[in-house]
């Protein structure tokens, strides 16, 4: 499998706090990686030093062989690297298929010819094709705000892929949702991986990951001190004292 | 029936500020509590390129929009680097401050304003004030129809994900510091369509005309017919012209009335009157 | 002589600090702009002519003013602002500008558009160090300024009230969790930054000796500068930018060879700021 993604020892310091202390990683194409590391550890950071909303201090991110670590998130998502947020974040006065249409004329904003143009019924079908594939379609017309936050999570999946992307950043997809929620998301994310998507997950517990990801990597206190298949990483030492104090690793 | 006449110009040309600065507040959801200030640098660009270089309303309005334009991109430079309440600050700020530059420098007049403006005319033929009102209705239409055009297209769709959340809107694409100039760009070009209008009308204007008091009236011609929406700007629009005219019997009273106005809109129907979330609009359509 | 122009300076910066503090209290906990607050600071001068009518003294003139701006900014804050709270941010803006104007019109109708002098005539003595003259009057407004201070100090430092204002401006939420109860805090804020304003308002009608319904544009304006450069949300910036714009105002005004409108200068700070550093100077 090629490298699709590349983080080279990236540095981020907030103030006097250094949030990442030289973090590097690669991602293959198809792959599922699984990010973990207890809170605080730098893993949303790390997500947004990727989506260009923090450019790192130091070091790289290469994407397909080009840099990409000092431009902005309009312009990440325009070369393929789509991200949901651990706090959901859905446009909420926007209906659902307008949330989705949004992402989907990306390649009108650029320039000023096309601003001006309606989404056509090419794009309003893409939108749907989207929301079926997330399962939202029998709501297209309903306000975001009025739903709850296992679909707005699914809606989030569906406007990242809006994007046409070739990398998807999953931040927490997991969080507040319960157990029969749980399931659905994961077969999205199967769903995402047979699409041929390659995909990092940051999740604070492994268990979730555990029959999704071929890889883990485990940060701690903005360093990597980790990386294996989730069997491996789940009986490291080193990860488990990390943990110590926070819910049980598995 | 001149009276009317009036009355309906005064319509026309604040419906298109109201559209104007929906744009800026209602698609983009960025504060601009300074917006007579565009007002004014269209009005005063008409008048004085039409009594300085001679020439006539046909010519100084296109130039009078393309100048606020252009000044609208530079003014709306700082909403790029504050938020919000800052924003609201910044934009009273640019008020006075385009207010004072009217007022105390020599070339805008000074305290005596710039009069002697041309009416429109054409041919040698200068315009009855049917004419002009018919004018104003026509470029009443066509701002609409920008505003709608603006709503419904891409752009509109940008501006709405920039004002929802700014976050989000960048990871999907939407260059958020293009669309807010973008915003304060189309909404200062159709003020300035407006204020080109007001000074060959009136023939007449001063910076007095252009001060803080009438940023909140027109602010508040949205938000009362029901803000980011065309039938709302052009709702708020008609109530807030004809108002003070209504109440001219109340005469002392009026400015408390239009006061106490604003603080019962804003307590107790703070979406408009027909905006799409009041409750007065969804009765009407039947849903509520 | 720059003596001079320094007391001067701290005697309008004490007044600055006084209305600029009620702001920031409201924005600290709220996030609203409360521009009506200068209306409330020209209702502590306009109570000070009622309670003249009552009983002709200027202590009880002080408590009666401080009083009443207390309960209209605990009636503000309760039936206009606290209903509001989660409309956007333009809904309590515009709330606010209209209660500002309704109030200078209640001003006006009440009574009368023309300038009031203050109910009773204070001689100020001025006192001299070595070859240093003091007004009494200065000295009076900056010394009345300090107390107050300190009292606001004690409060909000030394207090489990204060305490829970400063948490319930950090982080709303976090603070309920931990049971503080927003709604009283909130309101709490309200009441002091208003008899604050009030008690400010009152000491504008003795040192000028004029009370009009137009009395709070300026200081309305000048507060919301002087929380811009200190910080939004700022107890110490606000002191800092308070005492520093009027210092700055009276130094300026006495040295400089050419005539600048004195009122301007906040203006300009205030722009100055929100281009380069729109934080303030204590602000996050």
């Amino acid at each position: 499998m090629s490298t699709i993604l590349e983080v080279r020892n990236v540095k981020k310091r907030f103030g006097g706090i250094e949030a990442l202390k030289g973090v590097s990683l690669t991602l293959s194409r198809g792959e599922i990686l699984g990010l973990i590391g207890p809170n605080g550890a730098g893993k949303t950071t790390l997500f947004n030093c990727i989506a260009g909303v923090y450019h790192p201090d130091e070091g790289e991110i290469i994407f397909k062989n080009q840099r990409i670590d000092k431009l902005p998130p309009h312009r990440v998502a325009k070369l393929g690297i789509a991200r949901t947020f651990q706090i959901v974040r859905p446009f909420k006065t926007l209906s659902i298929i307008d949330n989705v249409l949004v992402a989907l004329g990306l390649t009108n904003y650029i320039g000023y010819r096309n601003l001006f143009k309606k989404p056509g019924a090419k794009d309003f079908e893409k939108a749907l094709d989207l929301l079926k594939a997330v399962g939202l379609d029998s709501k297209k017309d309903e306000i975001s705000q009025n739903l709850s936050l296992g679909e707005l999570r699914r809606l989030e999946v569906a406007r990242a892929l809006a994007v046409n992307p070739e990398i998807i950043l999953l931040d927490e997809p997991y969080a507040g949702l319960r157990r029969h929620e749980e399931g659905r998301i994961s077969e999205m994310i199967k769903e995402l991986h047979r699409r041929g998507l390659s995909i990092i997950i940051v999740e604070h517990r492994v268990r979730l990951l555990m029959e999704l990801v071929e890889r883990v990597v485990v940060l701690d206190m903005g360093e990597l001190i980790a990386e294996g298949s989730p069997d491996e990483v789940k009986s490291n030492p080193r990860v488990i004292k990390a943990y110590l104090g926070e819910e049980e690793v598995a | 029936m001149n009276y009317y006449l009036t009355i309906l110009i005064y319509i026309g040309i604040n419906s298109i500020l109201a559209l104007s600065l929906n744009i800026i507040v209602g698609y983009a959801g960025q504060i601009s509590l300074g917006h007579a200030a565009f007002y004014g640098i269209g009005a005063y660009s008409s008048a004085l390129i039409a009594t300085k270089l001679g020439v006539s309303f046909w010519v100084s309005l296109p130039l009078a929009i393309i100048i606020t334009a252009v000044v609208g991109a530079i003014l709306g430079l700082p909403s790029l680097r504050v938020s919000e309440d800052f924003l609201a600050i910044t934009t009273i700020g640019i008020n006075f401050v385009v207010q004072a530059v009217f007022k105390y420098v020599k070339f805008f007049g000074g305290a005596l304003g710039v009069s002697g403006i041309p009416f429109p005319s054409i041919g040698g033929h200068r315009f009855s004030l049917a004419a002009f009102a018919l004018m104003t209705a026509i470029f009443t239409v066509i701002s609409a129809v920008v505003a709608h055009l603006i709503n419904t297209s891409w752009i509109g769709l940008g501006l709405k994900a920039v004002r929802e959340d700014e976050l989000a809107a960048s990871s999907s694409g939407v260059n958020v510091y293009k669309f807010k100039v973008l915003a304060f760009v189309l909404g200062s070009a159709l003020a300035g369509l407006a204020g080109s209008l007001y000074a060959h009308f009136m023939m007449f204007i001063t910076a007095d005309d252009f001060g803080f008091p009438l940023s909140i009236a027109i602010l508040s011609m949205i938000v009362i017919g029901g803000i980011g929406t065309v039938r709302g700007a052009f709702l708020g629009a008609l109530l807030l012209t004809i108002m003070p005219e209504l109440f001219r019997p109340l005469s002392d009273y009026r400015m408390l009335v239009y006061a106490i106005l604003l603080i019962l809109f804003m307590r107790f129907l703070p979406e408009g009157l027909i905006g799409d979330e009041s409750i007065v609009w969804k009765k009407i359509r039947g849903k509520a | 002589m720059v003596l001079q122009q320094i007391i001067n300076g701290l005697a309008s910066g004490g007044i600055y600090t006084l209305v600029a503090l009620g702001l920031t209290l409201v924005y600290g906990v709220l996030k609203i702009l409360h521009i009506a607050h200068a209306g409330i600071y020209a209702l502590g001068a306009y109570m000070a002519l009622v309670a003249y009518k009552i009983y002709p003294n200027i202590y009880f003139a002080f408590l009666f003013a401080m009083a009443t701006t207390a309960v209209a900014g605990y009636l503000v804050q309760k039936y206009l602002y606290w209903p509001i709270i989660d409309q956007p941010r333009i809904v309590p803006l515009i709330a606010s500008i209209g209660l500002f104007l309704a109030l200078e019109e209640l001003y006006r109708l009440i009574w009368g558009p023309y300038v009031i002098p203050f109910p009773q005539k204070f001689h100020w003595k001025t006192y001299t160090l070595g070859n240093i003259r003091l007004p009494g009057a200065d000295l009076f407004v900056f010394a009345l300024s300090i107390v107050f201070l300190a009292i606001l100090y004690w409060i909000v430092n030394k207090t489990k009230v204060g305490l829970a204002m400063r948490a319930v401006a950090d982080d709303k939420e976090v603070s309920e969790a931990s049971g503080i109860n927003s709604k009283w805090t909130i309101a709490l804020s309200f009441i002091i930054g208003s008899a604050l304003a009030g008690a400010a308002g009152l000491m504008v009608g003795v040192y000028y000796n004029s009370i009009y319904p137009t009395m709070g544009d300026v200081p309305a304006y000048k507060s919301l500068a002087v929380i811009v450069v200190g910080g939004m949300g700022s107890i110490e910036g606000t002191v800092v930018a308070g005492f520093g714009l009027g210092l700055l105002e009276a130094l300026l005004l006495g040295f400089l060879p050419f005539a600048f409108p004195r009122d301007a200068l906040a203006f300009i700070a205030m722009i100055i700021f929100l281009l380069i550093k729109p934080e303030g100077l204590f602000g996050e």
